[in-house]
């Protein structure tokens, strides 16, 4: 394998390492403030129907 | 993953692909860094703009987002700035023979790096966060004013090495041009990407704080 090819292989890996890390961060987030909505959701009163 | 994010990673990938197939450049050495090194410039100066916006945003409203988003944009610039510098001096081996030659282009570029590396100094040793933030804005302006001082004007005052309207004064051919637009609207969009997730990541931070 020339020089070229190998760098050129080296930068996709790079670039794919980067892609699939971005990614991960944002399935995370998405977890993270799905969580985050659900703690700070006010929880339903149970005795409305009692007053 | 979004289809936009498939398609940049598609994207990505053909111009990597491309840069190594190595259209003439005239007047340089056919490197494919030279199809990474200027998107990569550019981008810098679009997050710095970015946080000069959000700065003038926060000193109009006082909104403490607008200064979360400023930060992280000058913070995205500066990463996209070393990345900038250090790809600069690997094209820079390759066309003139050495890493560093202090050219008024790689010698602003360093100011430049010093500058936004004063900013989270001045971020991190002033307590009051809204002095902070007041003050970070001020500073967000002056930075994105010196930069294009820097950047664009100083550089055409004297002698340059960096070639001028190189890749898109018309003396290439045209997927020359092709290609650099299409690496640097790359290089745009996983800007916009790390930013959008970098302010999720700190607005969840601060309400972890809060709560």
């Amino acid at each position: 394998m020339s020089h070229a090819a190998t760098i050129m292989g080296v930068t996709l890996l790079i670039w794919v390492g980067l892609f699939l890390y971005l990614i991960r961060i944002e399935g995370r987030l998405k977890k993270l403030e799905r969580r985050a909505r659900d703690v700070s959701k006010p929880s339903e009163p149970n005795d409305t129907h009692q007053t | 993953m979004r289809i936009w994010q498939g398609i940049l990673g598609v994207w990505m990938g053909v111009v990597i692909y491309k840069a190594f197939m190595l259209p003439e450049i005239k007047g340089l050495v056919a490197y494919p860094v030279a199809y990474f090194h200027p998107p990569v410039a550019i981008v810098t100066f679009i997050a710095f703009l970015v946080a000069m916006i959000y700065g003038i945003a926060y000193l109009r409203k006082r909104n403490p987002d607008d200064d979360l988003k400023s930060s992280t944009a000058a913070e995205l610039g500066l990463l996209f700035c070393f990345l900038a510098t250090v790809t600069g001096a690997i094209w820079s081996k390759v066309n003139w023979g050495a890493y560093w030659s202090w050219d008024p282009k790689q010698t602003s570029i360093f100011v430049l790096l010093l500058i936004y590396g004063a900013y989270f100094a001045l971020r991190s040793s002033t307590p009051n966060p809204d002095q902070r933030s007041a003050l970070c804005a001020v500073y967000s302006i002056f930075g994105f004013v010196s930069a294009v001082m820097l950047m664009f004007i100083l550089p055409r005052v004297g002698f340059s090495l960096h070639p001028k309207d190189t890749l898109t004064g018309g003396q290439s051919a045209k997927p020359v041009l092709l290609l650099f637009l299409a690496s640097t609207a790359g290089f745009s969009a996983i800007f916009t990407w790390m930013f959008q997730l970098a302010v999720r990541s700190h607005q969840l931070e601060i309400e972890d704080q809060i709560s």
